[in-house]
């Protein structure tokens, strides 16, 4: 069940880290933030918090972690 | 309009002219302001209050407000329309629902003779041509999972910065904090607070800065820093009705902000379908 579980979980965060993201992750969107200054905006991971164990594997998968 | 319902339009007064939208644009899909105000009011909650009376008596008497307008405007569309999200390029306010293949060992140990049974199992399928030569290196069951819905990443980012008040609170740039002690010999101390005075942001920041910029991209170059967080929730008080989200906030805004309720900060962007259920029908 913990297999399928984390199986699952991986899948999902495949489905979120799609190519829409990947492209805004490499170049950036340009986004007109409430302070009215135009940015170039990049996103990236920084934490994740869950009581889930194997979560760690999951960033490697996707090659974001350097 | 001489109501209080113009502030809810009126772009804030510091923004600059970059900022500023058309009003048609802010009260898509509605037709005109007198439509918009007819249903703002008729959306500003179940039970009338006697500021809501003097909120419509606003509107009906102002100059502006024509009855013309409203004639023959179909509300149940714009109903629909708005729940619809149908301005943002992802429409559904960038919801999606997905479904994924998972495999699962079938815990058969690798005998010699399962080997065999399985090669054969194989040569058979083959010969009538039912599957890939492909196949998996090893044995496992597939199942699908139906309905994960997800949200949009990108569309989460965009409608926080540009269409959420609280990203005015944003920190763009990382910076670094020290205290000094009583002590006037003893050196500053570094302070670790917020995620954009660490070191992981201020790192990831110079990795940014010192990497070329896009043809011809003068911009500012920022970094949006996304903070994952997800937990298995029971969603009643009584009953098992459990449910798996995914939350994100954004590190650029203060910790003493982001964790308050009333900011709103949170983003949901999926919702994982229960495990055992899926595998209910599970051979």
């Amino acid at each position: 069940m913990a297999h399928c579980r984390r199986e699952l979980f991986h899948a999902a965060w495949k489905c979120l880290l799609d190519d829409e993201f990947l492209e805004a992750y490499r170049h950036g969107i340009v986004l007109t933030c409430s302070d009215g200054v135009v940015r170039r905006v990049y996103p990236r991971l920084f934490t994740y918090s869950a009581d889930y164990p194997e979560k760690f594997v999951l960033h490697y998968d996707h090659g974001l972690w350097h | 309009m001489g109501t209080n319902a113009k502030e809810y339009i009126t772009p804030h007064e510091t923004m600059d002219d970059r900022r500023r939208r058309k009003i048609s644009d802010i009260i898509f899909p509605y037709p005109n302001l007198s439509s918009f105000y007819f249903n703002f009011w008729n959306k500003r909650g179940d039970k009338k209050t006697k500021e809501d009376r003097k909120f419509i008596q606003g509107i009906i008497t102002d100059p502006d407000f024509s009855n013309k307008d409203v004639r023959g405007v179909n509300f149940n569309k714009i109903d629909d329309q708005l729940a619809k999200d149908m301005q943002s390029p992802w429409g559904s306010n960038g919801w999606k629902s997905s479904s994924v293949t998972v495999e699962i060992p079938t815990g058969k140990k690798q005998t010699k003779a399962v080997r065999k049974e399985r090669a054969q199992a194989t040569q058979d399928a083959r010969r009538h041509g039912e599957v890939d030569p492909e196949a998996d290196e090893f044995p496992v069951h597939r199942f699908k999972v139906d309905n994960i819905r997800h949200r949009s990443l990108v569309h989460v980012l965009r409608s926080a910065v540009e269409d959420d008040h609280s990203s005015r609170g944003f920190h763009w740039h990382g910076f670094q904090e020290h205290w000094q002690p009583p002590d006037p010999e003893s050196p500053p101390e570094r302070v670790y607070g917020e995620l954009y005075t660490s070191q992981a942001f201020l790192d990831a920041e110079r990795d940014l800065l010192s990497s070329p910029p896009e043809d011809g991209c003068t911009l500012p170059r920022v970094i949006a820093a996304y903070m994952f967080w997800s937990d298995a929730t029971l969603v009643a008080q009584f009953g098992l009705n459990k449910v798996w989200p995914i939350y994100l906030f954004f590190g650029n805004l203060s910790k003493y902000v982001r964790c308050r309720p009333s900011a709103r900060a949170a983003h949901h962007v999926a919702f994982l379908p229960s495990v055992r259920l899926s595998l209910r029908f599970f051979p």
